[in-house]
């Protein structure tokens, strides 16, 4: 069986001339392995997940549940894997709640209210079942930030990119969000500062420096330690 | 102070019962029958005031929005009317009358516009609108920019909200030196924000598949004879305005 993500010698650079973001990043996430990805501001992160999807150009190689990632396959990647972008807000694209939640299904041509089913249950899951009706952009941020995940976590999909999802919910969310992303059988990468949110879902850590790998392992220890 | 959001879908009439679709195309057909009508002749400007009127009674947009839409007419269509003494060729009577006649033309289609249109929009909600625009013949790419436009500037006011309240609470309303320099940095700061945020957004679209087939309807809005009557009566009234424009 594939993993579902893997990277080999990933480089990313924004500027020609200059050190590059990532360098030559090699590792694998396997079918449900739970991956925290750490590291200071500016260590890379952000970028690597938004590269895995194909919104930036890279060397090397990426491979989601064993597709290579290139231009031709990008959609059929986006597909299968759930995003949460870093500024939530940014990717909430229709003025309910309900619409925004259940859009990911209705292109997948579930019908209009088996989708609005769904993604109420997904929405209760979250926390926020009393904002099915409301228009987004009155939500807190935090809010907001379960409205978009509940978005990716809709489709069920094989793999799970999630850009600092615990900034800014509230102590009890982040426990019910942590015990909902332990439940899910997704392969997990989530981008984060916030180590014992790592620790209560991730079995494995990921630490990024200056572009390379710097600890990967099982030990959050180790982690806060080299942090 | 109005808000922008309290403007979409707070209309009470009964043209709430129609389907979104037709409330677009009735909005549509209403506008471009005043923009048609030649509204410096009596004919003109009583039908472009009777049907102004008649389709802000059968929306029924809140009084404060109503008058909100005519003080924005007048703010915006008013200074014309300081053109009439440039406009006229000649001092004589007639030269003014004919140049003040153009410009209440101008006026009387400003006044009209501003208020079919805010009128339409008030009986739609943001959902409302995408349901509409997905069932006309609107090429999909122009619905789905339209739709993102609407969504996106309700988040802008929303983010301009939070800079004002920003800028109150460091500060910046005092006088002087202090407020003017935070108004020449504020487009410095607001832009950069503005086009980083629409990158985001776009990758976001990107990644959600939002431009990558046809929009999904998340509704089901039956089209009835009530429709079909008031789009005909729409489309009545365009032919109306081409014929007393061609008179």
């Amino acid at each position: 069986m594939c993993d579902a993500l893997g990277y080999d010698r990933v480089t990313v650079g924004f500027q020609p001339q200059g050190p590059p973001v990532l360098d030559s990043l090699c590792f694998q996430v396997g079918q449900s392995e739970r991956v925290a990805l750490v590291g200071l501001n500016g260590s890379g992160k952000t970028t690597l997940l938004m590269a895995t999807v194909g919104l930036l150009e890279h060397q090397g190689t990426i491979r989601v549940c064993g597709q290579v990632v290139e231009p031709k396959s990008v959609e059929s990647i986006r597909a299968r894997v759930g995003f949460l972008f870093n500024v939530p807000e940014d990717q909430l694209l229709f003025p309910k709640v309900v619409d925004d939640t259940a859009f990911a299904l209705l292109r997948r041509g579930m019908s209009a209210a088996q989708a609005k089913e769904k993604a109420r249950d997904v929405l209760e899951r979250l926390g926020i079942g009393h904002l099915v009706d409301h228009p987004v952009h009155v939500l807190s941020h935090g809010q907001k930030q379960r409205v978009a995940l509940a978005g990716a976590l809709v489709t069920q999909p094989p793999v799970l990119l999630l850009d600092e999802p615990s900034a800014a919910l509230d102590p009890r969310a982040k426990r019910n969000l942590a015990q909902l992303l332990r439940d899910q059988q997704a392969a997990l990468l989530v981008a984060t500062h916030d180590l014992s949110f790592a620790e209560a879902i991730c079995t494995r850590y990921v630490l990024l420096e200056g572009g390379h790998i710097e600890y990967d392992g099982a030990e959050v220890s180790e982690v806060r330690r080299r942090l | 102070m109005l808000a922008l959001e309290e403007v979409w879908g707070s209309a009470k009439g009964r043209v709430r019962r129609l389907a979104p679709q037709t409330r677009i195309a009735s909005g549509v057909l209403l506008f471009s029958g005043c923009m048609v009508l030649p509204a410096s002749t009596g004919m003109g400007a009583i039908v472009l005031v009777v049907a102004s009127l008649g389709w802000s009674l059968y929306c029924q947009p809140p009084k404060r929005i109503l008058r909100a839409a005519l003080v924005l007419g007048l703010m915006l269509f008013s200074p014309y009317f300081l053109l009439i003494p440039v406009m006229a060729e000649q001092l004589s009577l007639s030269a003014f009358s004919a140049a003040a006649r153009v410009v209440a033309g101008i006026f009387a289609h400003g006044m009209a516009g501003m208020v079919v249109s805010i009128t339409t929009v008030t009986s739609l909600t943001v959902s409302d609108l995408r349901e509409g625009l997905l069932r006309l013949p609107v090429p999909s790419l122009v619905a789905v920019i339209v739709l993102q436009i609407v969504h996106q500037s309700l988040v802008l006011v929303e983010e301009t909200r939070r800079i004002a309240s920003a800028m109150s609470v460091r500060g910046a309303c005092g006088r002087g030196m202090t407020a003017f320099r935070v108004l020449v940095s504020l487009p410095q700061v607001w832009l950069p924000r503005v086009i980083q945020r629409a990158e985001r957004v776009a990758a976001a679209m990107d990644v959600r598949g939002y431009c990558a087939q046809d929009l999904p309807s998340f509704e089901n809005h039956r089209v009835g004879t009530r429709d079909g009557g008031v789009v005909v009566m729409g489309m009545g009234f365009l032919i109306l305005a081409i014929m007393i424009r061609i008179q």
